[in-house]
């Protein structure tokens, strides 16, 4: 045998090189073909089982059992919640400990979730928007371990995206024709599937069986506009993670400590150029955050929009409000996952540093911080407080590309606070207004109290585990022991404590006031309304409309009334009153639509109500104060 | 009718009320918030922040604001003018409900009708919010050119003043038991009402939508009574919440005034 000279040795190595690019290509391809294959399953397994055209039926049947499996299921989840924070969950050294807590805590509410459909028909839906983004994230975690974060992100981004086309694209085939949500459809699947109470026949205000079969029929659009936001959200996420490699760290690290004024200002030049490049990278995450506020915006609005439409529909309200929030938890799931749990495991924390080090913190630690990158590795890869992290085989292979994953949470926060609409939000989220100290004792008394009673609780678990001996709990400090509460419960107590009570207490009474009105308020409004559409509807149309337009006008001027009911009636009052006397079918109904739409809009001019208050503007306007004065 | 509405609030309610300087403080002309509003609504023709305010804020403080701060009408009605894109799809799904008895469709467009004024509402809202913090943040100058009023700034120092006044008279360590008792339970009370009425609506009150029979929950002890038993509670409870109120307000105000007089006298 000869030996194989330089030539042949290059090109055997070249070949292995080129075997383990490939090799290493068709794993990741394999990889985000098993992601794509469990998200489209699952998602397709979810359209099937809630489908009244397949297994709906049989899911419905199969979810009424008693509530009480539910109730049970709920305080179990109660209990291993607060079983955690009396005894120290995160203080735990086991991390199987840890997962195992939080799993049994996922079980108890996934039954929960699952046996309460009877009484909360959104809950068996809502398992979804909930359940898809934390599997998202546990693919990107185990199957898609070896990407980089933000192109694992960006496949996940892009499965909810397909996900979402193909809910919306299934939306005919599974809800058209004989499953159209019509009426004698739903009383015969509701007959079928052994709901008793089908009395509904007008309206959206349904049972929950009609409800439960609405979901279903509308679920489709629903969980595909969800699967858009959830896109939107990875790919702002994605966006806004960057690759920095270490060293360049150590290259300023090195030229700050040198004594030269000339080296010393090229670590400068060198920190400068770190900055010029975060700033680049600020402008794509600013483009993201607006995306991600407007997102969030939305289904908040959407929310409102939600409640605005009780009087028309009180079920679909409720079960759009359930909906949304739920998005909401979701959305926040996961931006805390990526931005706590990946900020916590890629940085060494222990150090208290922010990521990326900022110059005087390179400065002031010298080589010894990219030696701790480097000890660390790849630290997306790396669990964190030092535990061990197994067998990665990937964990090489991105050491080698010498970049380290950066959430980006601190760009995409302070990108976010520069929305008109975050900082709006935060501003009112000050505490140092006796208006959002009002609205926290009127949200937040119960729980506060609650939360109070938990960390006395937590404070005597952990006094005992000082005297037992107990790993598990918080060793208390020296100057903690005398606190009845924890340190953190004791600061949260007196910073409350010095509020001005009374000012906030009688807040609290007008605040209560204004649910009332806004809430009972609108429910009288509607009787009020449907009062006056009993007795307005056998009169003749001229003369019912003078008197509903005399009563929408001053419905208008009072100030719960919201302008939706006023149109609202309009429809329902004035088309029958006035669908006969323009003409009959077919073209009166559309005529007496028009004109209840358009008296709802404005109003003929010889009505009288136009000169009820011909306002001389002299008389009533205010005596020209400087506000007005100033223009 | 919304149009008249607008000029009726206004005119008529609007400018009245802006006439009292109690009422420009308390509404906060002064503020930026509100700086921001008159701004976007003293822009003549028609932008779409102005439409996003005008069509997007809530009916009756948009239109008696405009009021107070004097606004232009006939420029309020331009601004007002898109608000069918609202009036139509909501008075055609009040149209078309009536019809769901005949035909399925109609159900099914009643719904989508409701959704298409949801949608609307729901973008005019979003943009309105957007384009005053937007203003807020981009056009301060322009705010600051805005003289204050100088009897709302007075006001304004008056009023605190007062509360600094209120807050001393009323600290905790100062107020005796009974007071404690008005303010406290009162507000307990009154808080758990409105606990009732957000959280176990249904057990309290009859739903009720406009569409319904009002003849179905005018009565006491009928199925569908517009209210129920624990309504009555929660309606009770509502009103000894006013009545502790009403008199912690007059012990407050009584107290306020003698430690007034006291420090006058010294």
């Amino acid at each position: 045998m000869t030996e194989p000279d330089i030539g042949e040795r290059m090109d055997l190595s070249s070949d292995k090189e080129t075997s383990r690019s490939m090799k290493r290509v068709a794993r990741m391809v394999g990889e985000v073909v098993v992601t794509t294959a469990i998200m489209q399953g699952v998602a397709f397994v979810y359209s099937l089982l809630f489908s009244t055209r397949f297994f709906g039926g049989d899911v419905m049947r199969a979810l009424r059992m008693p509530s009480y499996v539910a109730q049970m299921s709920l305080a179990a989840a109660a209990a291993v919640v607060v079983a955690s924070y009396l005894l120290d969950f995160s203080y735990w050294p086991s991390v199987q400990a840890q997962r195992g807590a939080i799993g049994l805590l996922k079980l108890c509410f996934v039954v929960y979730a699952v046996t309460a459909g009877s009484s909360e028909p959104s809950l068996p839906i809502g398992l979804f928007i909930l359940g898809m983004p934390l599997l998202g994230l546990a693919l990107a975690k185990h199957v898609l371990r070896c990407f980089p974060t933000a192109h694992a992100l960006l496949t996940l981004a892009v499965n909810f995206f397909v996900t979402s086309l193909t809910l919306l694209g299934s939306y005919p085939f599974f809800y058209m024709g004989d499953t159209f949500f019509s009426i004698d459809n739903q009383r015969l699947w509701l007959t079928d599937v052994g709901c008793t109470d089908v009395g509904f026949v007008k309206s959206l205000a349904a049972s929950t069986c009609t409800e439960a079969a609405f979901l279903m029929w509308i679920s489709p659009a629903v969980l595909s506009v969800v699967c858009l936001v959830y896109a939107v959200v990875l790919v702002l996420l994605s966006l806004s993670i960057k690759n920095i490699s270490p060293w360049a760290i150590a290259r300023v690290a090195v030229a700050i400590r040198k004594e030269s004024a000339v080296d010393r200002l090229h670590g400068t030049i060198m920190g400068a150029l770190t900055q010029a490049r975060q700033k680049e990278s600020q402008k794509t995450v600013l483009v993201a955050a607006k995306a991600l506020t407007a997102a969030m915006m939305f289904v908040m609005v959407a929310v409102y929009v939600a409640a605005a439409l009780a009087p028309a529909g009180t079920k679909l309200s409720h079960a759009v409000i359930s909906l949304c929030f739920m998005a909401l938890l979701a959305i926040g799931l996961v931006l805390v996952s990526m931005f706590g749990a990946a900020t916590w495991s890629k940085w060494p924390s222990w150090r208290g540093h922010s990521w990326p080090p900022r110059t005087r913190q390179t400065a002031s630690e010298g080589l010894g911080l990219p030696f701790a990158l480097v000890g660390r590795g790849p630290a997306s890869q790396t669990p964190p407080r030092g535990r061990d992290p197994g067998t990665r085989p990937c964990q090489t292979h991105r050491f080698r590309g010498v970049s380290f994953d950066h959430s980006g949470a601190e760009e995409l926060s302070g990108a976010a606070m520069q929305q008109p609409l975050v900082r709006l939000t935060f501003s009112y989220m000050r505490t140092d207004n006796c208006v959002t100290q009002a609205v926290c004792v009127f949200v937040g008394t119960p729980l506060f109290v609650l939360y109070l009673a938990l960390a006395a609780a937590n404070q005597a678990v952990r006094r005992l585990g000082k005297a037992n001996g107990w790993s598990f709990t918080k060793t208390l400090a020296p100057s903690d022991e005398g606190l009845a509460l924890t340190r953190f419960a004791s600061g949260h107590l007196a910073h409350v404590q010095g509020w001005p009570w009374a000012s906030v207490l009688i807040m609290v009474n007008y605040l209560a006031l204004a649910a009332w009105v806004l809430l009972y308020g609108s429910t009288l409004t509607y009787m009020g309304m449907a009062m006056l559409i009993s007795w307005l509807k056998t009169m003749h149309w001229l003369v019912a409309s003078l008197m509903f337009f005399a009563v929408g006008i001053v419905m208008f001027l009072l100030p719960p009334v919201p302008g939706l009911a006023v149109y609202l009636t309009a429809g329902i009052l004035l088309t029958p009153v006035c669908e006969g006397p323009f003409g009959g079918e077919p073209y009166g109904f559309w005529i007496a639509c028009l004109y209840a739409a358009f008296l709802a809009y404005a109003s003929p001019r010889p009505l009288p109500f136009q000169v009820v208050m011909p306002l001389p503007v002299g008389a009533y306007a205010p005596p020209t104060p400087p506000l007005i004065a100033g223009t | 009718m919304k149009l008249m509405a607008q000029i009726l609030q206004q005119k008529g309610i609007g400018e009245r009320l802006g006439s009292l300087v109690y009422v420009r403080t308390t509404v906060g002309v002064n503020s930026r918030l509100i700086k921001a509003i008159r701004l976007i609504l003293e822009r003549k023709g028609l932008s779409l922040a102005k439409v996003c305010v005008l069509c997007g804020g809530p009916d009756w403080p948009t239109a008696v604001l405009t009021g107070i701060l004097g606004c232009e009408v006939s420029q309020m009605l331009l601004g007002l003018s898109p608000i069918f894109m609202l009036t139509v799809p909501t008075s055609m799904a009040g149209a078309f409900q009536l019809r769901v008895a005949e035909d399925d469709s109609w159900a099914a467009a009643a719904s989508m009708m409701l959704l298409l004024a949801s949608c609307v509402q729901m973008v005019l809202g979003l943009l309105m919010l957007y384009f005053i913090e937007e203003v807020k943040t981009h056009q301060g100058e322009q705010l600051d050119a805005f003289e204050d009023d100088a009897e709302v700034a007075a006001q304004d120092a008056k009023a605190e003043a007062e509360q600094k006044a209120f807050e001393t008279a009323t600290a905790l360590a100062e107020m005796p038991t009974g007071a404690k008792a008005l303010l406290f339970g009162g507000t307990g009370v009154m808080a758990c009402s409105a606990y009732m009425l957000m959280l176990i609506t249904s057990e309290c009150f009859e739903d009720f939508a406009l569409t319904d029979d009002i003849d179905d929950v005018l009565c006491l002890d009928c199925p569908r009574a517009a209210i129920k038993p624990l309504g009555f509670v929660a309606l009770g409870m509502l009103g000894a919440g006013i009545l502790c109120l009403v008199g912690f307000n007059g012990w407050a105000a009584r107290k306020v005034a003698s430690r007034a007089a006291g420090a006058a006298l010294l």
